[in-house]
């Protein structure tokens, strides 16, 4: 082979890498304060405020955390397996760095490298980072570390599978697993999320479980786990945590925005396709954080529960559907949708109309029975419930005092 | 309920499962941990995530206030009383001056009785604001405990315009209460009313309604009704079962039998029950402090009490339905000194956390949260 | 004795409470010490203490008694004896019982109600810790409150706090 194409793709490797590294911090430094600006709008606070000018509305406190937490002293616990804790934050964002190599930011334009198998690529390579997770548990020698690791273990494996199998009625209407291919077929059609609504929340929620986030952040749970695998990791190595769970956060919204929501594709031309693809990552993410700040907690079984009996059934009908309406309905049809002041024009397959219909119809069911689909049984009014059988009586004391 | 064997408690009457190390898991819950709500401490036997044994341990915040209680004078102990529990305040000096004014005899004018009846109910849905606002924290909910404390900071507000303290408010005395109301505090208080009344509507739709929230609550640590009753369970746990026991109906104390008290029963006897008896006492608080405000008689508010309160020999058992539930004082005093001569509190908390572990034998990690943070224990009170 | 306080008349106890003293001392009144005392809303009873559990039994289970609620156990230092005083309540008759029992200063041993009503568990094991008397059958005898290794009952009245004590030291 050519060495003067080895090295060519060698620094796009490492362009890209830096590119990645460069958009992690500074995104996570930007999404620890809108998580925390966030949050505390929702809680009738302020939030962050007096670091820097008012204006910043205390942006600058960002950056003093991450210098606090570089500067803070590096505590291993004595019993601790050292070079296991040493090793897990590096376990835990090496993965969650390769993943960002071939994810499209603007049209022939990838972090690094435009993959044709990109899809599994991504997904594969940012499952590795459970690996870490558990290494984070098992090496700090503490039990909610433990427990906090199994829990995640458990958890991420089970939620990989819908995950995964939400992604495939994506791919299987593109044709490809080229993530650029993918977004170009949506250029081509219209934007995934809007024909398979329920392949898109399937994907949103098993996202939520995958990067440990309310109400699936039980390997962390603050209140049952102190902090879960993180519990004995302090200063810079859990300041890596810190940044990758806001990395694979990106991640996961990227995806999101490339398989659903047209990645680069809107108005304005092709200039503007990288921001665009911001936007609509952006766009996920506040819904990541809008969720933090309202739901509750699952409890274990419950949480996987939800993924083998609810999310794996329906991802597979997903499927089925797709592939079998693709294979009847053949045909295509122009469309053109007037937007304002453009005109949205694209050819749609005509299967794609019914499927829209059934997923949308799906997606309705879905979320109108999800409370039973929560609690996996029908659920209760606890108002008119008297689960209790009444075995005591209590007399009134008002009843023969006739001086009250 | 006839034989003796059944009701002893079920942890100690089962043979214990013989310790698996291959699988069990000891772990040491607390003192420190974010929801054991201060310094309670559990031993857990896990297996897996599910609960074999769980052993309380308590007495780390024991300051001896039974002690304390018998080197100050009946006047000076009050201020004891806002700290052994710290969140409902007004109802423990209550208990102490009840059973003072019992042992002396003296009779409290009704404007301060009144006025008594006011400050409980704020102080009872201070606590309950508390109780219920850390039980959804508890169960990864960020957001409504930070909307119950915004409330509570502003009847925590009116107690500091009545008596000069917000937390350690010293604020009843033997024979009546300390200041009258200052101007414009029963309009205050009203609007406080309204905007409460909006908030618990609020809560109601932001927790009750929430499917997460009934999932982890409905059917979790049920209580039937007679275990409930032996294991002396009082307040919002036992009228979670569906038992009518409320010390305002019971045993009617001050102003209460003029006020006609609907005691707060839910029947599902689960965490959402009690979560719920709360809620709804807090409304009845509404009610009873709008009501007590339209009674409200004019005169005195202090009876003639001499400042060396001297009772006579003789006991006193005064009970108050405190937030947590049955709050009583036994007092003694031996007829010469002016100190109490033995001055026990029953604690409610303390009581109601015998039921923890026959609780959660067989539940998850995470229920051990749920239904402990559905105790709504204090542990200043536990431990006294 | 205070002369300028204005005392409550006190009130007369309820029918109810007659009708309840006079079955105890009807049917129990061997378990009794001395005659059955009545506050306004209270029995005073004072039991034997050899004979304290069968009455606790009995007000139990007894259906025109039916003392089911334990509310509170204090044990009082009393000087010259040790006085375990019970509040019981019975819930469907609205009752209330205030049940002593009178132990030797030196040895305060008296039967465990705890397989009468569960809830006077951790109530006789404070009791234990802080005034010292044992509960024979009690499934769970520790202390509660103070330290595994405290030494004293420190609600006694002769116990003398010591000067200065590292906490949890026996010294």
């Amino acid at each position: 082979m050519d060495l003067t194409l080895i090295l060519g793709q060698l620094g796009r490797l490492v362009i890209g890498l830096l590119i990645a590294i460069v958009f992690v911090i500074g995104s996570a430094l930007v999404l620890s304060w809108g998580d925390r600006k966030m949050l505390a709008y929702t809680q009738d606070r302020f939030g962050p405020l007096h670091s820097g000018p008012r204006w910043l509305q205390g942006l600058p406190f960002a950056i003093a955390d991450t210098l606090k937490l570089l500067l803070k002293e590096d505590v291993v616990p004595g019993e601790a397996d050292k070079i296991l804790h040493l090793l897990a934050p590096v376990m835990f964002v090496m993965p969650m760095l390769g993943a960002y190599v071939a994810l499209p930011l603007a049209n022939q334009f990838p972090v690094a490298a435009d993959l044709n198998v990109g899809l599994i690529f991504v997904v594969a390579v940012s499952s590795l980072s459970t690996l870490g997770v558990l290494t984070a548990g098992w090496s700090s020698n503490n039990k909610y570390s433990t427990l906090g690791g199994l829990r995640a273990v458990a958890q991420n494996i089970s939620y990989e599978v819908p995950l995964v199998l939400s992604l495939v009625p994506a791919a299987m209407m593109a044709g490809t697993l080229s993530l650029s291919g993918i977004v170009s077929a949506q250029v081509s059609t219209v934007w995934f999320g809007l024909l398979l609504p329920l392949a898109a929340l399937i994907f949103f929620i098993c996202g939520l479980a995958e990067t440990n986030r309310n109400p699936f952040d039980l390997p962390e749970a603050e209140n049952e786990l102190v902090a879960g695998y993180l519990t004995e990791f302090s200063g810079i190595r859990w300041a890596m945590f810190f940044m990758a769970e806001y990395g694979n956060m990106v991640v996961i919204c990227w995806m999101a925005a490339t398989l659903f929501l047209g990645g680069w594709h809107g108005p304005f031309g092709e200039g503007f396709g990288w921001l665009w693809t911001m936007a609509k990552l952006y766009a996920v993410m506040f819904v990541f954080l809008w969720v933090r700040a309202t739901l509750p907690r699952l409890r274990i079984d419950q949480l996987m529960g939800f993924a083998w009996k609810v999310l794996i059934p329906l991802a597979l009908v997903n499927i089925g559907l797709v592939g079998t309406l693709a294979v009847l309905v053949p045909g295509t049809i122009p469309v053109a949708l007037p937007l304002g002041i453009t005109v949205w024009q694209f050819t749609l397959p005509v299967y794609a109309l019914p499927l829209a219909a059934v997923n949308w119809a799906m997606l309705a069911i879905f979320v109108w029975k999800l409370p039973s689909l929560v609690l996996l049984r029908p659920a209760t009014k606890p108002e008119s419930a008297r689960a209790v059988k009444q075995t005591v009586v209590v007399g009134n004391p008002l009843a023969d005092a006739a001086g009250r | 309920m006839t034989t003796t064997e059944k009701l002893v408690p079920l942890d100690q009457q089962e043979a214990e499962e013989p310790f698996d190390a291959s699988q069990d898991l000891i772990l040491n819950m607390g003192p420190q941990h974010p929801s054991t709500h201060g310094v309670l401490r559990l031993v857990m036997r896990l297996r897996g995530e599910r609960v074999v044994k769980c052993t309380p341990v308590i007495g780390y915040l024991h300051r001896g206030i039974e002690k304390i209680f018998e080197s100050r004078t009946y006047m000076g102990g009050i201020r004891y009383c806002d700290q052994f529990e710290y969140i409902s305040n007004m109802l423990n000096e209550h208990a102490y001056v009840g059973a003072a004014e019992a042992l002396l005899g003296v009779e409290v004018p009704r404007r301060a009785e009144y006025i008594r009846v006011i400050v409980d109910e704020l102080s009872r849905c201070s606590a309950h604001l508390v109780g219920v606002g850390t039980y959804v924290l508890d169960l990864g909910a960020w957001t409504p405990v930070t909307y119950c404390f915004r409330e509570r900071e502003r009847i925590l507000d009116l107690f500091e315009a009545l008596g000069g303290s917000r937390f350690n408010h010293n604020y009843f005395r033997v024979g009546g209460v300390l200041f009258d109301l200052p101007t414009g505090w029963l309009g205050t208080l009203e609007k406080f009313l309204g905007d409460f009344g909006k908030l618990l509507d609020e809560l109601e739709e932001l927790v009750s309604g929430n499917e997460i929230f009934r999932a982890r609550t409905v059917g979790v640590g049920v209580i039937p009704q007679d275990v409930a009753v032996a294991y002396s369970l009082s307040g919002p746990n036992i009228r979670g079962s569906g038992v009518p026991f409320d010390m305002r109906t019971y045993r009617p104390y001050g102003a209460y039998p003029e006020l006609d008290v609907q005691p707060q029963v839910r029947y599902g006897g689960d965490c959402f029950s009690r979560y719920e008896v709360r809620l709804y006492e807090m409304r009845e608080a509404i009610r009873l402090c709008r009501l007590a405000m339209a009674n409200l008689p004019g005169g005195p508010i202090q009876a003639r009490v001499p400042h060396a309160v001297r009772p006579p020999k003789g006991e006193a058992y005064f009970t108050v339905e405190g937030a947590k539930g049955d709050l009583s004082l036994y007092m003694v005093s031996d007829g010469l000194s002016q100190n109490p001569y033995r001055a026990k509190v029953r604690g409610p908390s303390f009581v109601n956390l015998q039921i923890l572990p026959r609780l959660v034998k067989g539940c998850t990690m995470a229920d051990v949260v749920a239904i402990l943070g559905s105790i709504d224990i204090v542990l200043g009170e536990v431990d006294r | 004795m205070v002369l300028n306080v204005r005392r409550k008349p006190a009130a007369p106890p309820a029918p109810r409470y007659r009708q309840a003293a006079e079955t105890i001392s009807g049917k129990y009144g061997q378990h009794l010490v001395g005659p059955i005392a009545f506050e306004e809303r209270a029995l005073k009873l004072e039991a034997d203490p050899a004979g304290l559990r069968e009455l606790a039994l009995a007000l139990r289970d007894d259906p025109a008694l039916g003392f089911n609620y334990l509310s509170c156990v204090s044990g009082v230092d009393m000087k010259d004896h040790i006085q375990v005083v019970y509040h019981v309540h019975s819930l469907a008759n609205v009752l209330t019982a205030q049940l002593r029992v009178k132990l030797d200063r030196d040895n305060p041993v008296v039967d465990s109600l705890v397989p009468v009503w569960p809830g006077a568990n951790w109530l006789e094991r404070e009791t234990y810790d802080l005034v010292g008397v044992q509960f024979a059958g009690h499934p769970d005898p520790r202390r509660i409150l103070t330290d595994d290794d405290f030494v004293g009952h420190p609600l006694r009245k002769d116990y003398l706090p010591p000067a200065y004590r590292q906490h949890g030291s026996k010294a």
